[in-house]
C-alpha cells in the first residue's frame, strides 16, 4: 500500500514486552512454565512471538516451511556491487510509531539509520521532492503556490488550509470533527459513526466537501470509511503525525531483526518443516509436519498453536475440527497487499549533475509510480535506488519507464533488480489491505481473537496494521495472553 | 583375473546398453498424475477440511524433486450427488483457460474461492455476473492491468497472455468462477473443503481430479495415467 493512498497508523497500548529483563533466554527448570507452544511460521511475527514466549519460560518450537526465516523481511545482496544491499520486503521503520520495535532494536544492540523519503514519505521542507501531476513535474514551491493549487482544482477552503499545512495533512481538514469522537483505540463502534461502515473513505471525503483534486490525492476508494477514520484517530492518539514521522532502516538491512530473534531462539526454530495438518481440541493441539526432504509425517503435541503464517498460505493447511464460521470468514476474506520493489544500482549520484538535490520523484506512469534513494548501505561511491512498479513487471521495463520520465540529462544506472513476491510460496503477501465497505463488523474484533487453542498473530492481528510494528505488537500480545492463560 | 575384468566390462557394457535403450525408448505420451492423499473411497464430514497431495512425473521430471513446480498442479473438487455412480469417476479435461491461469502468475495474487493479494475468481465472477461487456472488461484488465477496481493495489499487465487467452480466462471466470459445485486448488499439496452447493444426500461427496498444467513436449498430451481421480464421500 502506498503512503499517498492510505496513511498508516498504529494501535495503542498493547503487549507488555518482557524485553529488557532478559535479552537472551536463560530459563531454569524451576522457573519454566509447563506450557508448550508451537509457533507456525518464522517470519518476523513468529520469531518475535516465540522469543516472547521463551522469555516467559514457555517451551516453544517454531515450524517454518521455508528454508530461510524472515518471511517478508528480506535483505538482498545478489547482483549489487561493493557489498551494497536492499530490502525487498519490509522497507522502513518510523519514529514515532515503532515503539515496540525500537525496544528490540535497543535490547539487541542493533542500529537504526535515518532513511529519509523511504517509499516516498515526505521530506523536510525544501528537500527536493518532485511530483508529476497531469504529465508535468511540480516542485514543493510550485505546489505551495495558491495559484498552482487553484489551477489543479483545489477549492477555496482547501487552498486556505494548504496555506498553513502541508498537503499530507489534508485528512485533518475533512475528518477532524470525526476523529475526536473515538475514545478507545480498540473500539471503532459505538461512537456515533457506525453508519460509516457502509461507505468508502472517498465518499466520506466528498461528503465533507473535498474537491475532486483533493479526493484524487487522498485516495480512499474501496476503503471502509469507519476503518479509515478510526485509523486516523488512533494515529493522533499515539502522537504519530500525518507525515508518518521520521523514517529509518536497520544498519545491515532490516533482516537484522529476524536474525537477532533467530539467534536467541537457536534450535527452537525448525526450518524446512512445513506443517501439513492441525488438529485441536479443548486440551491442546496436534500438528503434523514433515522435515526437509522427507515425506513421512511427524506429529507434535502442544498446549497452544500460534499461527503466524499469512492467511492465504495458512488456509492451505487443513484444520480439524474446522475453524468457527466467524474465524473462517476472516481467513477466507482478508485481502493483502503485495507489491515488489525495483532496485537500481547507479554508478554515481547522477541527479546532482542535473541540479536536483535528491532523487525523490513520483510519477503517473503505469510502469513506475515512485523512486527514491536508499542511504549508503556499504562503503561505496555507488548508490542504490528503489522504485515502485507493478507486480510481475521486469526491472528493465520499470527502468525504461524511469528513463522515459526522468527530467535530467542522463542517469548512470547499471543494474536493475527485483524480487517477485508473487512467486514466493511461503511469504507472498505484505500487509493487509484496508477493509472493504460493509465488512468491518465481520472483521473486528474477531480478527484478534483465538479460536480455541489456536491463536493468531501477524500484521493484521492488531488494533491497526502498520508494518513490522504491528507484527511485533501482535506477537507480544499473543505471547502475553498465552502466558496468562 | 583377466576373465574377471572382461566379465566386469561385459556388465558395464550391458548396463550401458540398457541405459541407452531406456534413453531411446519413446517417452510416455502423457504425464503420470497420482493423488496420494486422500485415499479413494474415503469419507470426510461435510464442512470439514481434508488434506490432499499429488505427485506428477513427466518427461523424466518429478514434483518430488521440484523439477516440476508445484504451480503446475491443479486439483478440482466437484460435488457429485452420488459418489457410487460410475459417472462420478469420469475425469474431465481441464479448460485451457485454467492451464493459462496456472502458467502465468495469476495464482501469485488470486485464489479461486478466497481473497489473497487480489479478489478471488469467485468474487470477480459474482461482481460481474450478467453485466454487458463484462468479458471484454475483464480481458482488458488481464491484458493491460487495472487499478482501483477492488482496492488501492493495482493489477499488473500480462503481456505474456495473448488476447485470445485473456478473453478465454475472462469467459471462464464469468461462467465458472462462482460455480458452487466445483472448487479448484492450486499446488501439489494443500487442503480442500467438503462443501456442497445444497443440502447433500447420504451418497453425495466430492470427486477430486488432479491435473498437470505445465508445458508439454512436442506431440505430448495432457491425458494422464495414474490415480488422478479419487472420490470422497461426505458424512
Amino acid at each position: 500500500m502506498e503512503r499517498r493512498t492510505f496513511l498508516k497508523t498504529v494501535a495503542a497500548g498493547l503487549g507488555a514486552s518482557m524485553i529488557g529483563t532478559e535479552a537472551i533466554a536463560q530459563t531454569s527448570p524451576g522457573s519454566r512454565s509447563a506450557k508448550k507452544v508451537i509457533v507456525a511460521g518464522a517470519g518476523i511475527t513468529g520469531l518475535c512471538c516465540a522469543y516472547e514466549l521463551m522469555q516467559h519460560g514457555i517451551d516453544v518450537t517454531v515450524l517454518e516451511a521455508s528454508g530461510r526465516y524472515g518471511g517478508h523481511v528480506y535483505t538482498g545482496r545478489d547482483g549489487l556491487s561493493d557489498g551494497l544491499f536492499a530490502d525487498y520486503g519490509a522497507d522502513h521503520l518510523t519514529r514515532p510509531g515503532y515503539e515496540q520495535f525500537f525496544r528490540y532494536v535497543d535490547a539487541f544492540g542493533l542500529k537504526a539509520v535515518p532513511y529519509p523519503n523511504a517509499e516516498g514519505s515526505p521530506l523536510p521542507a525544501n528537500g527536493g521532492q518532485m511530483t508529476m501531476i497531469g504529465g508535468k513535474f511540480y516542485n514543493e514551491k510550485m505546489l505551495a503556490d495558491p495559484a498552482t493549487q487553484r489551477a489543479l482544482g483545489f477549492n477555496d477552503r482547501e487552498i486556505a488550509f494548504l496555506a498553513r499545512h502541508p498537503w499530507y495533512e489534508l485528512p485533518d481538514l475533512f475528518l477532524a470533527d470525526h476523529l475526536v469522537r473515538f475514545r478507545d483505540a480498540h473500539q471503532p463502534f459505538g461512537n456515533g459513526l457506525d453508519d460509516l461502515d457502509a461507505i468508502d473513505l472517498d465518499t466520506l471525503y466528498a461528503r465533507q466537501g473535498a474537491s475532486q483534486r483533493a479526493r484524487d490525492y487522498l485516495g480512499g476508494q474501496h476503503v471502509n470509511a469507519l476503518y479509515g477514520v478510526w485509523r486516523f484517530a488512533v494515529m493522533r492518539d499515539r502522537g504519530i503525525p500525518l507525515s508518518e514521522g521520521e523514517t529509518f532502516h536497520l544498519e545491515g538491512g532490516n533482516e537484522e531483526m529476524p536474525k537477532a530473534f533467530a539467534a536467541r531462539l537457536g534450535a527452537r526454530v525448525k526450518l524446512a518443516h512445513p506443517i501439513t495438518a492441525i488438529e485441536h481440541d479443548a486440551t491442546g493441539v496436534t500438528v503434523s509436519y514433515t522435515a526437509y526432504g522427507r515425506e513421512e509425517p511427524q506429529t507434535m503435541r502442544a498446549d497452544y498453536l500460534v499461527n503466524c503464517i499469512s492467511l492465504p498460505v495458512f488456509r492451505r493447511i487443513p484444520v480439524t475440527p474446522a475453524l468457527s464460521p466467524a474465524k473462517q470468514y476472516i481467513v477466507d476474506n482478508l485481502t493483502y497487499s503485495s507489491h515488489p520493489f525495483f532496485v537500481f544500482e547507479a554508478e554515481t549520484k547522477f541527479w546532482l549533475d542535473d541540479g536536483f538535490p535528491t532523487l525523490a520523484m513520483s510519477f503517473e506512469h503505469p510502469d513506475i509510480s515512485q523512486i527514491w534513494v536508499v542511504p549508503e548501505t556499504a562503503r561505496s561511491s555507488r548508490v542504490v535506488l528503489k522504485a515502485f512498479g507493478p507486480a510481475g513487471a521486469s526491472p528493465q521495463r520499470v527502468l525504461a519507464a524511469f528513463r522515459e520520465l526522468y527530467p535530467g540529462k542522463r542517469d548512470t544506472i547499471v543494474q536493475a533488480l527485483t524480487w517477485d513476491w508473487s512467486k514466493d510460496p511461503f511469504a507472498p503477501t505484505c500487509e493487509m489491505e484496508p477493509f472493504a465497505p460493509g465488512t468491518l463488523k465481520q472483521f473486528w474484533p474477531e480478527i484478534m481473537k483465538p479460536d480455541g487453542r489456536l491463536y493468531f498473530a501477524g500484521t493484521y492481528a492488531d488494533a491497526l496494521s502498520r508494518g513490522m510494528e504491528s507484527c511485533v505488537r501482535s506477537a507480544a500480545r499473543v505471547a502475553q495472553e498465552i502466558a496468562d492463560a | 583375473m583377466q576373465f574377471k575384468v572382461l566379465a566386469s566390462s561385459a556388465v558395464v557394457l550391458a548396463s550401458s546398453l540398457t541405459a541407452a535403450l531406456l534413453r531411446a525408448a519413446p517417452p510416455a505420451p502423457g504425464p503420470q498424475v497420482d493423488i496420494t492423499s486422500p485415499a479413494d473411497h474415503s469419507r470426510l464430514a461435510w464442512q470439514a477440511q481434508g488434506s490432499y497431495a499429488v505427485t506428477v512425473a513427466y518427461d523424466g521430471k518429478s514434483t518430488r524433486f521440484d523439477e516440476i513446480p508445484s504451480s503446475d498442479v491443479l486439483l478440482a473438487a466437484t460435488f457429485v450427488p452420488d459418489t457410487a455412480a460410475p459417472a462420478a469417476r469420469r475425469g474431465t479435461p481441464l479448460a485451457q483457460a485454467l492451464i493459462d491461469v496456472t502458467q502465468s502468475n495469476c495464482m501469485g495474487c488470486h485464489d479461486f474461492n478466497a481473497s489473497a493479494g487480489g479478489p478471488s475468481f469467485a468474487a470477480i465472477g459474482t461482481r460481474y455476473a450478467g453485466q454487458a461487456g463484462a468479458g471484454a472488461t475483464l480481458a482488458a484488465h488481464i491484458r493491460n492491468g487495472s487499478r482501483g477496481a477492488w482496492g488501492s493495489d493495482s493489477m499488473p499487465p500480462h503481456p505474456d497472455l495473448s488476447a485470445a487467452s485473456a478473453a478465454a480466462i475472462a469467459t471462464w471466470i464469468l461462467a465458472h468462477g462462482a460455480d458452487p459445485a466445483v472448487r479448484y486448488y492450486a499446488g501439489k499439496s494443500g487442503s480442500f473443503r467438503m462443501i456442497a452447493p445444497s443440502k447433500p444426500g447420504p451418497r453425495a461427496g466430492l470427486v477430486l481430479n488432479a491435473y498437470y498444467t505445465g508445458p508439454l513436449k512436442g506431440g505430448g498430451t495432457r491425458e494422464a495415467a495414474g490415480r488422478n481421480v479419487v472420490v470422497v464421500t461426505g458424512s
